[in-house]
């Protein structure tokens, strides 16, 4: 899968709880994607089988509203994912170190 | 003194109120729902989007539906387009009657005369529903046959087999090669985007039909 920018930074919001349940709109705000991009990449994922999707199990007469698509992190999304994420964290100090530099 | 009036206006609040109401509480769930059903019927990002609504606080829900805009443009409506042009394929197909001018049989991978070879050039963009007409063939004198429907956008040689022998016929692009004589059942459901699997199933049955290995691409003549 091509990495970009994006896919990066949903990396880095999704390995922030590898085990755990993922919401569309709060992966929007850990990752800082909008929606235009951030599903569209989710979707990517899941034919990927990096991610997997479920729905929540709720009662919709006591909660008032619909239930929600969550994603969770597959083993080989966690593998994928993982290494995704760790680049993405190695090349941030770097990026800014190089900006130190030309500033300085 | 006529702003400091104004303001303490009742009538002025109650507008200001129910413009809040309406902006913030009515529209987002209308316009989510609206946006919602441009993805195919059973499509999960339906229910989907409607129930990240509710996640969304109310005061960022304006800004955030019109962030749907964005994604229905780039998600819905391709997939309504793949769908719809894939069932208009379907139901071409399936039609019981569909009159042609002549029967016409597609000699896959068979050479029809020595140095002339036939099939469908990979990068030639197929439509899915051409892709299906490989579900109804028969069987001809060694040959890997095929019934073929409207064939858009396929550059073939094929071979058409008439009462007085056979005869080698061209087939170009959104050319009516021949009468259908579907068997539905047989027919693969070639579903939206999924092109590539297609081609699999199609390189499959040509390589089951005709021997063992992988059919070799058509040379464009």
């Amino acid at each position: 899968m091509r990495r970009t920018v994006a896919l990066s930074s949903l990396a880095l919001a999704l390995m922030a709880d590898p085990g755990g349940q993922h919401w569309g709109y709060d992966l929007s705000r850990s990752s800082g994607l909008r929606s235009g991009v951030l599903y569209p990449i989710l979707q990517r994922l899941l034919d990927a089988g990096w991610l997997e999707d479920d729905w929540e199990q709720i009662d919709r007469s006591i909660e008032k509203r619909p239930p929600r698509r969550f994603y969770k992190i597959t083993a080989l999304g966690a593998r994928e994912l993982g290494a995704i994420a760790a680049s993405a964290r190695d090349e941030q100090p770097a990026a800014s170190r190089s900006l130190g530099v030309r500033l300085a | 003194m006529t702003g400091l009036a104004s303001l303490t206006n009742p009538g002025l609040w109650l507008i200001a109120i129910g413009i809040a109401i309406v902006v913030f509480g009515f529209l987002p769930g209308v316009f989510t729902r609206l946006l919602a059903r441009a993805y195919p019927k059973g499509d999960p990002r339906r229910a989907e989007m409607i129930a990240e609504l509710y996640a969304v606080p109310r005061g960022e829900r304006p800004m955030w539906v019109g962030e749907q805009f964005e994604r229905v443009l780039f998600e819905a409506v391709p997939a309504r387009l793949r769908l719809s042009k894939s069932r208009r394929w379907e139901a071409k197909i399936r039609r019981p009657k569909t009159v042609f001018t002549r029967r016409a049989v597609l000699a896959l991978r068979r050479p029809t005369r020595p140095g002339r070879e036939t099939g469908v050039r990979r990068h030639v963009p197929v439509y899915p529903g051409a892709l299906a007409m490989y579900g109804g063939g028969r069987k001809g004198d060694g040959y890997g046959v095929f019934t073929a429907t409207r064939v858009s956008r396929l550059w073939v040689t094929g071979v058409a087999h008439t009462d007085d022998g056979t005869r080698v016929i061209r087939f170009r692009r959104r050319f009516v090669v021949g009468m259908v004589h579907h068997t539905p059942e047989r027919t693969p459901a070639v579903a939206a985007g999924g092109l590539r699997r297609a081609e699999t199933q199609i390189s499959d049955a040509v390589a089951q039909r005709s021997g063992a290995g992988t059919p070799r691409p058509a040379r464009s003549r």
